[in-house]
């Protein structure tokens, strides 16, 4: 039978079991509930091996193409090396420019020292030399030679402050990743697409929207960017620039105090719902919502119900360095 | 005979239903309160089990985790009420997707008898 390797542990599985099986009958807890392949609760990656068909039912295709699988329908047909979803590789890499996009936001280029894939609108961890750590978006494509990140200077944020205040190009720091699946898949190149970008929440969108025209998406795109305050905005040349070039594209500004010309004062969620809502196509919308997580949730649930399918409103929720730990 | 379960399309099925159910259940003003600040992907993950073991797919519930499951919501005012309301709108569910009224009726006895373990008596 096959054997399964999982960090340090290696044991065989035993006539027809699944790998989930294998993992709870070696005492490995995993995260699990449907055990029937719906619940996606204890989804996994292959690092090495060949994944049956059948254990990526109703995955998406980005995560198929990561290697990902459910553990629950995994009969496995050769020994296979299983990792965490967030287990990934890290790689050195070096600041090779630094750009100040306003008064608040600073855009990183980086130059890494290995091969790094990705997908336009996955993160990464990016560590400082003192073992400082924070997850950021990435903006630019894969064909393009560098890696670029936006970071918003947050008030007592050490990273971001760091960033905005003293990264200079030439500095070393790790990168450890990519992890997400905020990404273009090119299944339906006809669907209306409503990309909503909250704060810097437009560095995957700058990345996933310019990733969608370079596979030749057909239908209409929709990009509301937004932000408390006209001072939180940037880049607004840049997507203008876009929507000029670009028929199918619509770029809309919103923000919730100071509005005025050709930025909306409104409320993003209601913004976004309304949108969806007005099309009366709300089931053959893709949708993509990026930025702070409170927002983005709120926005994930009323897209929801107004008709989208869960599964067609791909979300990167940023959640602020004072809630999640550090790999420090 | 095929169960309701495999009706619906089986696993790969279970997706739209339980957006459907969801959807229903978030909208109505008495059981959405139960349901705020919580994790949508988590909640769909838990309602996919429950809608698998309703209609009679692979069971991995128990009694167990259904009491364990909803003792904080008992504590937040739950009762028969709640669950009366999340079995009509899996009704509702099934008949717009197609079930017969007479299997309804199965889920439903199912869904009833988990009650119990759901309001922790």
């Amino acid at each position: 039978m096959a054997t399964l390797g999982y960090k340090d542990k290696r044991f065989a599985l035993i006539e027809g079991e699944t790998v989930l099986d294998g993992l709870l009958r070696n005492g490995i807890e995993i995260p699990n509930a449907c055990r029937s392949g719906a619940c996606r609760s204890c989804m996994m990656g292959a690092s090495a091996g060949p994944v049956p068909e059948r254990a990526q039912q109703g995955l998406r295709e980005i995560e198929k193409r990561q290697g990902m699988f459910l553990a629950c329908l995994c009969r496995p047909e050769g020994d296979l090396e299983l990792r965490d979803v967030d287990d990934q590789a890290t790689v050195g890499a070096r600041i090779v420019e630094v750009a100040h996009l306003s008064d608040s936001v600073v855009r990183l280029r980086l130059q890494t020292e290995g091969p790094f894939e990705y997908e336009a609108g996955q993160y990464l961890a990016l560590r400082r030399e003192d073992g400082l750590t924070r997850s950021y978006s990435l903006a630019s494509l894969p064909s393009e030679p560098t890696l670029e990140l936006h970071v918003r200077r947050m008030p007592g944020g050490r990273m971001s402050t760091w960033a905005y205040d003293e990264a200079r190009a030439g500095m070393a720091v790790s990168l450890r990743g990519p992890y997400g699946s905020c990404c273009y898949v090119g299944d339906s190149i006809e669907a209306p697409i409503l990309m909503v970008a909250v704060g810097t929440g437009l560095a995957p969108l700058w990345g996933v929207l310019r990733q969608a025209l370079a596979a030749g998406h057909t239908g209409p795109i929709t990009l509301i960017q937004a932000s408390a305050e006209p001072s939180g905005l940037y880049m607004r040349d840049e997507l203008r620039e876009l929507g000029e070039a670009h028929s199918q594209v619509r770029v809309r500004t919103c923000v919730l105090r100071g509005g005025g010309g050709d930025i909306e004062e409104r409320a993003v969620d209601a913004l976004a719902v309304d949108h969806i809502k007005s099309s009366g196509a709300a089931a053959a919308h893709l949708a993509y919502v990026c930025g702070d997580a409170a927002i983005v949730q709120s926005i994930r649930r009323g897209l929801f119900l107004a008709g989208m399918s869960a599964k067609r409103i791909y979300i990167d929720a940023f959640v602020t360095a004072s809630l999640h730990a550090t790999c420090a | 005979m095929s169960s309701i379960y495999e009706q619906l399309g089986g696993a790969p099925a279970m997706q739209a239903a339980v957006e459907n159910f969801y959807r229903r259940v978030l909208v109505d003003e008495e059981l959405a309160p139960f349901f705020e600040d919580v994790d949508m992907d988590k909640q769909m993950a838990k309602q996919t089990g429950f809608l698998t073991m309703v209609t009679g797919g692979p069971n991995n519930y128990t009694g167990k985790d259904m009491r364990t499951g909803h003792a904080h919501l008992v504590k937040r005012g739950l009762a028969d009420r709640h669950v009366d309301l999340v079995i009509k709108h899996l009704g509702d569910t099934l008949a717009e997707l197609g079930i017969a009224q007479e299997l309804i009726e199965q889920v439903a006895a199912v869904a009833e008898s988990v009650r119990d373990d759901v309001l922790s008596r």
